[in-house]
């Protein structure tokens, strides 16, 4: 049975990259555009994993990562977050809002992959 | 003390002068009662000698010559001048011819020779005589006068000779009373005492002579000028003060006495009362002096501490002289200066206020630019990485063929353009990195780590690298390193960035890495064999897009900000970070680091 992910993403090139990238490595993918959309799909589809773009608009990746781990039933999924930079800081405040794990943009596709790998074998 | 000093020399001066006046009064008065003694007795003596020449003067004389009936002539004699006791008239041959006496008993004296006498002699000559003092018997002191018998001018017929009883000058004398214990007496030119209070010195016939002041007295009577008065032991052994008068007639001399400590008491009674009157003078000025002491002084005290606190900066300070005089208007002045002085600093503090103002608000837009600045390349960072993502990610995609076989060519032509989007990417978090630094917005994150995995994590990612240009990276490090505070990320960046420089410069050969602990500060250095560094290089090697060779680095591909920022960074620790090197002999890059780093170094 192959492993759902949800990426949230705003950037459509960045969303192709990452559909390219795992269909092509037999993952199942749920996209959302936004981060309201991301927690909502997050609760209606329960993947195993979700990709989490930091820099969204309206509702930003820290928040919406908080409202997914509030919910008892989501809270196992873990979250791997997208940063903009490795030194601006947001990788403590994805640590902080509950991520998991983190890459930062831009990402090599090769690392995402691994990253995952690491939760979903 | 001056005014002291003053009024006391001026106080013995008084006294002085007090004292001498004193004397002098005293000689005077002394000297006066003498000389009144003097004339006493020199008007007693020329009453008997005018007595006797009137008594030569009788018509009987002419007529019958000095015949027994003169005798009567001596007894109206005797009845005129009761001091004669005796008198004989002696004709011109030296013959007694009247002879006549009061008393029954003839003085002896008169039974001498008298042709040969110096009285006769003397008043044959036509001259008054005036003998020496003798006593007889040892009662009262007597003495011969004789006058001539003259009954014209020119014929002396005979010689008239009387006994005077000196009695009567004892009690002229004795009458003298100077003072409560002052006294006087007569002497004679050859030192016979004529009179004096105590009779018993007089009938003793006591000469006194050779004593100093009499012999000084008769010695002087030519010389108005000789003092008349003086302190002496008189022939008592007493000390006196002693004044006279001379008698020149006679030849006699009156001296009073006066004990010195009587006349002392006088002298001293007067200048203590000089002397009382003098220290309470004195008193009086003390107070005085006090009074302008505090009227003057006290003001300038005043003034003095006024102005001090003044010139030390109290500008509020104003000086409290009421004394209506120049020091009230000096204060014044004082008074007037300060308050400009205040007004000039005050002024001078609302112009340093507005400029600080002014600069404040220019701070604050300085602040505002810059952080705009810092918010522009944020954005613009974000903005340029999102694009970039998609050709690096789509790039390594397809190189890793998931979308199926690639043609060498292209895939020769898709290295170069994720080598190049990889160079821009590097440019672009450089760029952002150092201008928050600048900027002062980078915070350390300190939490402890352990510089052996930093090295060995550096070492990890730098080996495929060093690999790729068959180069050795040799790691030296003691077994035994200490747990570590510090913001691991920006250390192995730093680490990175000296270990990339050098395997990016070296052609061949190997880079070393070596850490070593010292003094609670790690001593990190990266040794290559690469080209080495000239010494004008060595120094702006870490200032912001400094590269030894522009054209070198760039086909090195470095961004010319790698040492700017490990500089920041190292120093934000407050470590150190240098260069060694030579052309051709390699370089070492060297930093320390403090093993714990518990708070931030402000960058200056």
């Amino acid at each position: 049975m192959s492993r759902r992910i949800l990426v949230i993403e705003d950037h459509e090139t960045n969303r192709r990259i990452l559909r390219d990238l795992l269909m092509s490595t037999g993952y199942e993918l749920v996209e959302a555009v936004t981060g309201e959309a991301g927690v909502a799909l997050a609760d209606t589809h329960r993947p195993d994993l979700i990709l989490m773009d930091i820099q969204l608009p309206g509702l930003d990746g820290y928040e919406a990562t908080r409202r997914i781990k509030e919910n008892p039933a989501l809270r196992h999924i873990p979250i791997i977050a997208v940063t903009s930079y490795a030194l601006s800081g947001d990788e403590e405040k994805a640590l902080e809002a509950g991520c998991e794990a983190y890459v930062s943009k831009p990402f090599s596709p090769r690392v995402v992959l691994a990253k995952i790998r690491e939760y979903l074998p | 003390l001056l005014i002291s000093g003053g009024l006391i020399t001026s106080g013995f001066l008084e006294v002085y002068f007090r004292y001498r006046e004193s004397r002098e009064q005293l000689d005077l008065f002394n000297q006066e009662v003498a000389a009144g003694a003097a004339f006493k007795i020199e008007r007693f003596v020329q009453e008997i000698e005018t007595l006797m020449k009137a008594a030569t003067k009788n018509r009987d004389i002419v007529v019958k010559g000095l015949s027994q009936e003169y005798r009567f002539e001596l007894k109206r004699l005797f009845l005129l001048a009761p001091a004669i006791t005796d008198a004989v008239a002696v004709d011109a041959a030296g013959v007694v011819r009247v002879r006549a006496s009061r008393l029954r008993t003839v003085l002896s004296k008169v039974d001498g020779d008298l042709a040969t006498s110096p009285a006769f002699l003397q008043g044959k000559q036509g001259r008054s005589y005036f003998g020496p003092v003798y006593s007889v018997r040892g009662s009262e002191p007597y003495m011969t006068v004789a006058v001539p018998i003259e009954p014209f001018v020119g014929n002396v017929i005979g010689v008239l000779v009387a006994q005077v009883n000196l009695k009567y000058i004892g009690d002229v004398v004795s009458n003298i009373k100077v003072g409560k214990a002052g006294y006087a007496y007569a002497v004679t030119r050859s030192g016979n005492l004529i009179a004096h209070p105590d009779m018993s010195l007089v009938l003793q016939a006591r000469n006194v002579a050779l004593v100093q002041h009499v012999r000084e007295a008769f010695q002087s009577s030519s010389n108005a000028l000789h003092p008349r008065a003086a302190v002496i032991h008189n022939f008592q052994g007493q000390k006196v003060l002693t004044s006279y008068a001379l008698i020149p007639a006679l030849n006699w001399a009156v001296f009073v006495e006066l004990p010195a400590k009587e006349a002392y008491e006088q002298i001293y009674g007067s200048i203590f009362r000089t002397s009382a009157l003098l220290l309470i003078g004195l008193g009086m000025a003390l107070l005085a002096s006090l009074f302008v002491a505090r009227r003057v002084v006290r003001p300038l005290g005043i003034l003095r501490q006024g102005v001090e606190r003044i010139g030390s900066g109290d500008l509020d300070h104003r000086l409290e002289i009421k004394t209506g005089d120049e020091l009230q208007t000096l204060a014044e002045e004082f008074n007037r200066m300060a308050s400009q002085l205040q007004e000039s600093y005050v002024n001078l503090e609302q112009k340093v206020k507005a400029r600080t103002q002014e600069l404040a608000v220019a701070n604050q837009q300085l602040d505002e630019a810059s952080r705009h600045k810092s918010q522009f390349l944020a954005n613009m960072s974000h903005e340029l990485r999102t694009p970039l993502n998609g050709i690096l990610g789509l790039t390594e995609m397809i190189l890793d063929k998931i979308y199926g076989e690639v043609p060498e060519k292209i895939r020769s032509a898709l290295e170069d353009v994720q080598a190049s989007g990889r160079h821009l990417l590097g440019l672009i978090n450089d760029v952002l990195d150092l201008s928050k630094i600048e900027a002062g917005r980078v915070t350390l994150s300190l939490h402890e780590y352990s510089m052996r995995d930093v090295v060995q994590a550096v070492s990890t990612a730098m080996e495929p690298l060093a690999a790729l240009k068959n180069l050795t990276l040799k790691i030296t490090m003691p077994p035994d390193l200490p747990p570590a505070t510090g913001d691991q990320r920006r250390i192995s960046q730093v680490l990175m960035n000296l270990v990339g420089n050098a395997i990016k410069f070296v052609e061949a050969g190997e880079v070393r890495v070596e850490v070593a602990t010292a003094d609670g500060s790690f001593s990190v250095s990266v040794s290559d064999t690469g080209p080495g560094i000239a010494p004008t290089d060595q120094e702006t090697i870490f200032a912001e897009f400094q590269q030894v060779d522009g054209s070198n680095s760039r086909s090195k591909g470095g961004t010319g900000l790698g040492l700017a920022i490990a500089k920041r960074i190292i120093e934000m620790h407050g470590g150190r970070i240098w260069v060694e090197s030579k052309l051709g002999m390699g370089s070492t890059f060297t930093f320390t680091l403090p093993v714990r780093v518990e708070r931030q170094v402000e960058a200056t």
